[in-house]
């Protein structure tokens, strides 16, 4: 028996006979369970089976001890390694059997009952105990696969993709099941295809009365139309900024640079209520078009306009980011050689550079159509009557329908669009990439733009970024004054009534409303954040650097989530862990684990590109110098890797600190999230609070993101400055 | 304290690896005796280099076995063998100095740190890099970094040592020097080495045992002189050293068997008559494969039976002259030390061949 398989099984045995096997209601953490340990609610498995009756539990036993068999064995025995992978394959199957099997009220299935007979007893969802029974189960299963050669015979490898499949299954797979399964439910559990049908057909949804009446449209086709407006017009923009930014003289160009940025560190409806704050119907602009042109104040900015508008501002950065790639991707030598056959500037911009960026503008368009569909924070605050498909399966919810089976088929709905997008994305331009960008330096110089060219970047270019920058002093100021639009005098009161701290008998008190979500955010986001780069950069590794059956299949799951709206994963994480198995809902830790699997796929894309560009020999090198798999990891790619786990940390903090789509149905009162907090306030039409809060996230994300970049450190690669003079060199040592 | 071996042999027993449906290496067998050093030779997607990794534990074989020393490896991942390779990227850790790399096998297996430096101070000093302890690697010329990484694979004392074309980084003179280094390094610690290369004269230079692959097989196995004096077939005629590969009609009538040496047998060029070694070729059509350098170009009718011929390409070369000889056998490459009587285009030549240089190739 080899040390990990030992090691995991002891971990196993202390899941299965020492600690709780079920969640503990007051928090495992908290060790209220200690004192009571042998109560039914706290009892280990061991004690669960023969005190209290859960006789199901004993089999899991069985799958424990038959390892033990093992002790003294070689592990080079291909019978120990098959052995394992029956014991862990039954042990999990086993695991999950029971655990729909038997729920809050006995059997969980009808037909169960009738079989078997009632069972009188029951139990509750699976907690800390059952996870090191499961993780055991998992590591016996892949080591065995590894003893047998699978994964190059690597345990740690065949161990991270145990670890990673299951884990995504159980938290991306599954909820997106259960949507599936209770779309096609009636409201009390019963299968009703015919009811299926007719909502997913509903004329509220592909209504077209828009087209010749007054009368709305469907919610699917708002949702679409406004994707595809704000996919056309950030791509345009994105454009726009990308040729200022990378083909003109233009001296800003570090001014352009910080718009990248911004969009990482706002909260995604914070745009949304600039947006009030200056055109509502006491906005800014709005009361100064009042006073001098006479202009009567209206509501114009709820519905489609405002949206746009919102989603505009906050998405076009993202079409920057993508197309200064694209524009820097051009080769000028090619441009330089249709010079030289006579073409004249426009005409080499128009016949050569355009065509060139075509699957990057499509790139771009998908990623702002994708976010548009999937936005939510800034339809619920400027939607008005404008509904679309994340706000409505909100409402579907909370409002008074509460009307899960609706809330899945709008899921469904809006699943199809986004993953059809990502889809295309994938399979179309994934093999239609003009990437000029080769090992060879290209000697040419970039061709300046023709004055048309010139003239639309420009018009487009710095009115959009003078438009940005007030929306951002607006956000700034917004909390230092009595009432945006009414009342300008300075004040502090948003801030204090925020965050007041005051002193008592028993020292610092945090009297302030805000202080409440905001630690508890503080306190998630950075439990997810190294959870969420490790997962991510892990999962890296095993794609860049392991060959293995299915390697594609497992790619596209660890992306999948990506294209998954944060609403559909929230109401998915309702509907599938409010119940045993896998009961979470109301915990902080589902929150800790919708971050993780939301935000895992920036850090697997971040970790690939950085991983692609160090030397395969590099970890091969310390492994044939008899380091394992993880030592590896450890001491050679991780410092290697420092930039992409710089960018993996920040990523997953900055955007835990600024979910709101995901977070909005699983926030409780106990652990209520900024941002969720923040919305609240808005829909009571508290903006000063609301903004000022926003402002102190903006600036605490600020500092967490520089503090991370000192923590983390800069990565040691001793190369001298100047070019370095072998090749060979250059292969051995990572590309910067 | 210095570095010793625990040379052992490797043993392949009809190993295949096969990647989808290609298969990269296909039933290979070989043994490579301890304190030995094998080359694995082929041009390049021939499957050497995935045979070495599979040495290594990099890859395993998709069936048949491998054997280091007794111990069977085919499914133990390379943590776990007692191997170590150079690559050819010399993969040197950026972020470590010169001594850390040299360091950090023994770290990881948990030897102690003042054995640990002293083991790696005496790798170094075999290697003539005492005193760049401290350096960056990135501060190393090329040959410096390649005998830090031959340092860092010897220090473990492995079982074997492979090299995957270690020297194909370097300039010409440098490589030259280092194979030297190399071959004189590993026998004087009595290493077995498995070394890659898809250089013929590198390979023939520092082998015990040159295995020549050809598309994921082996094409032929033997010592170096083997190889080239008697090629098993065309592949391996062509591959080692230049050939012109022509037909002829083997006979074993006309021909006398001496008592020693080979059996031979008459074999007919054209209206040329030679007699060779047979090699077990039944009679009937032959290949007959001919150095260059085994070709004798004269401009007087010479005594005995010749073939005629026109030069129909001259190059001077420095150390030699080339030519292209249109004969009745075909187009011809010739090599002539003889720089002082160049022979200008259209010339008529009169051509008889060496005693050595001229074999007939198996089937």
């Amino acid at each position: 028996m080899s040390r990990p398989v030992a090691w995991w099984l002891a971990v196993g045995w202390i899941g299965y006979a020492i600690l709780p096997w079920y969640a503990i209601e007051a928090g495992f953490w908290g060790f209220s369970w200690l004192p009571g340990w042998f109560d039914a609610n706290n009892a280990p498995a061991l004690v669960q089976s023969f005190a209290y009756g859960r006789w199901w539990l004993l089999p899991v036993a069985l799958a424990l001890l038959a390892p033990l068999a093992l002790l003294g064995w070689s592990k080079d025995e291909p019978g120990v390694a098959r052995l394992l992978i029956v014991v862990g394959t039954a042990g999990l199957a086993w695991l999950v059997l029971q655990g729909f099997a038997v729920g809050l009220k006995g059997w969980s299935f009808g037909w169960m009952e009738s079989l078997f007979g009632p069972l009188g007893n029951r139990q509750f969802g699976m907690g800390y105990g059952a996870l090191l029974v499961a993780g055991c189960f998992i590591v016996l299963l892949t080591q065995g696969l590894a003893g047998l050669g699978y994964f190059q015979g690597d345990g740690f490898t065949a161990g991270s993709i145990g670890v990673i499949i299951a884990t995504i299954a159980a938290f991306v797979f599954y909820p997106v099941f259960i949507v599936l399964v209770s779309a096609a439910q009636d409201n009390q559990g019963n299968f009703a295809p015919a009811l299926f049908v007719s909502k997913i057909l509903d004329q509220e949804i592909w209504g077209l009365d828009c087209v010749y009446s007054s009368l709305r449209c469907g919610v699917a086709w708002n949702s679409l139309f406004l994707a595809v407006l704000v996919g056309v017009g950030t791509t345009v923009l994105g454009l726009a900024f990308a040729l200022v930014a990378v083909r003109s003289g233009f001296r800003f160009k570090r001014i352009l640079r910080v718009l990248t940025v911004l969009p990482i560190i706002t909260p995604p409806f914070v745009i949304g209520l600039a947006v009030i704050l200056m055109f509502g119907r006491s906005g800014a602009v709005t009361m100064l078009l009042s006073e001098h042109f006479g202009i009567a104040p209206s509501r114009w900015i709820y519905g489609l306009p405002g949206v746009f508008m919102a989603q505009m501002l906050a998405f076009t950065p993202i079409a920057f980011l993508v197309m200064i790639g694209v524009v820097q991707g051009i080769s000028p030598s090619l441009e330089e050689a249709a010079l030289t056959l006579r073409a004249d500037r426009w005409r080499t911009f128009k016949t050569v550079s355009l065509p060139l960026m075509r699957p990057g503008l499509a790139n771009a368009f998908l990623l702002g159509f994708i976010e548009s569909l999937a936005d939510f924070g800034n339809p619920l605050v400027l939607g008005g009557n404008y509904d679309v498909l994340s706000t409505k399966i909100f409402f579907a919810v909370v409002g008074a329908q509460h009307d899960q089976g609706r809330a899945a088929v709008l899921s469904i709905i809006l699943l199809v669009f986004t993953l059809s997008a990502f889809y295309a994305q994938r399979q179309w331009l994934g093999k239609k990439s003009y990437a000029t960008v080769t090992g060879k330096g290209d000697a040419g110089l970039p061709v300046p733009l023709p004055a048309r060219a010139h003239l639309f970047a420009y018009g487009l270019a710095v009115p959009w970024a003078l438009f940005t920058a007030v929306v951002y002093v607006m956000i700034l100021l917004g909390g230092f004054v009595q009432s945006m639009g009414r009342n300008h005098d300075f004040t502090l009161r948003h801030y204090v009534a925020a965050f007041q701290v005051g002193w008592t008998e028993h020292g610092i008190h945090f009297s302030g409303a805000a202080w409440n979500s905001f630690w508890t955010t503080l306190e998630i986001s950075l439990l997810a954040a190294p959870l969420t780069a490790a997962l991510g950069l892990l999962t890296a590794y095993v794609l860049v650097r392991q060959k293995f059956a299915g390697k594609d299949a497992f790619e596209f799951g660890t992306m999948l989530s990506f294209a998954i709206p944060g609403t559909v994963i929230g109401i998915s994480y309702i509907l599938a862990f409010n119940t045993p198995p896998i009961e979470l809902t109301g915990t902080g830790v589902i929150l800790v684990i919708c971050f993780i699997f939301r935000n895992m796929p920036v850090g697997v894309r971040a970790g690939i590109a950085a991983m692609s560009q160090i030397d395969k020999s590099l970890d091969e090198a310390s492994l044939t110098l008899g380091a394992r798999s993880f030592t590896t990891m450890r001491r050679i790619i991780m410092p290697l890797l420092r930039p992409a786990v710089v960018a993996s940390l920040v990523y997953a903090f900055v955007r835990a600190m600024t979910a709101v789509s995901a977070v909005i149905f699983l926030v409780t009162a106990q652990y209520e999230m900024a941002t969720a907090y923040i919305v609240g306030r808005v829909e009571a039409g508290d903006y000063g609070l609301a903004i000022a809060y926003c402002s102190a996230l903006i600036v605490v994300m600020i500092v967490a993101i520089l503090l991370i970049q000192v923590l983390v450190g800069e990565r040691k690669l001793g190369r001298r400055s100047a070019a370095a003079p072998i090749s060979s060199e250059i292969q051995g040592s990572a590309a910067a | 304290m210095t570095v010793g071996t625990k040379a052992a042999s490797v043993k392949f027993e009809g190993v295949t690896k096969a990647f989808g449906t290609v298969r990269a290496v296909d039933t290979v067998s070989f043994v490579v005796e301890p304190g030995t050093l094998a080359t694995l030779l082929g041009p390049s997607g021939c499957g050497k280099t995935t045979t070495l990794r599979m040495i290594a534990g990099l890859e395993l074989p998709t069936s048949g076995r491998i054997l280091i020393g007794e111990r069977d490896v085919s499914r133990i991942h390379a943590t776990e063998r007692d191997v170590s390779m150079v690559f050819q990227s010399y993969a040197l850790f950026p972020h470590m100095t010169v001594l850390e790399n040299v360091c950090y096998g023994l770290e990881v297996r948990g030897a102690n740190a003042k054995e640990v430096k002293d083991r790696a101070r005496e790798g170094l000093k075999l290697v003539s890099l005492e005193g760049y302890d401290s350096r960056m690697p990135s501060e190393l010329s090329g040959g410096q970094q390649q005998r830090v990484a031959v340092a860092r694979a010897l220090v473990l004392e492995p079982q074997v040592l492979l090299f995957d074309e270690p020297l194909s980084n370097l300039d010409a003179k440098l490589r030259r020097r280092m194979r030297e280094d190399i071959r004189e390094l590993q026998q004087k610690l009595g290493l077995t080495a498995v070394y890659v290369t898809h250089d013929q004269a590198e390979a023939l230079a520092v082998s015990d045992k040159v295995i020549v692959m050809h598309q994921g097989r082996i094409a032929q196995q033997g010592g170096p002189l083997d190889l080239y004096e008697a090629p098993d077939n065309l592949f391996v005629a062509d591959f080692i050293g230049d050939a012109n590969v022509v037909k002829g009609e083997l006979s074993r009538s006309g021909a006398r068997d001496h008592d020693a040496g080979p059996a031979i047998a008459m074999v007919r060029l054209g209206n040329l008559e030679l007699l060779l070694p047979h090699r077990d070729v039944p009679d009937g059509p032959v290949d007959v494969a001919i150095r260059p350098q085994a070709v004798i170009l004269a401009t007087t009718r010479p005594g005995r039976t010749h073939l005629e011929g026109t030069i129909s390409k001259a190059a001077y070369i420095g150390s030699h002259m080339e030519y292209e000889v249109s004969t009745p056998l075909g187009e011809m490459f010739v090599i002539d030390q003889a720089t002082g009587r160049q022979q200008p285009r259209g010339r008529t030549v009169y051509i008889t061949f060496g005693d050595r240089g001229v074999t007939v190739v198996k089937p």
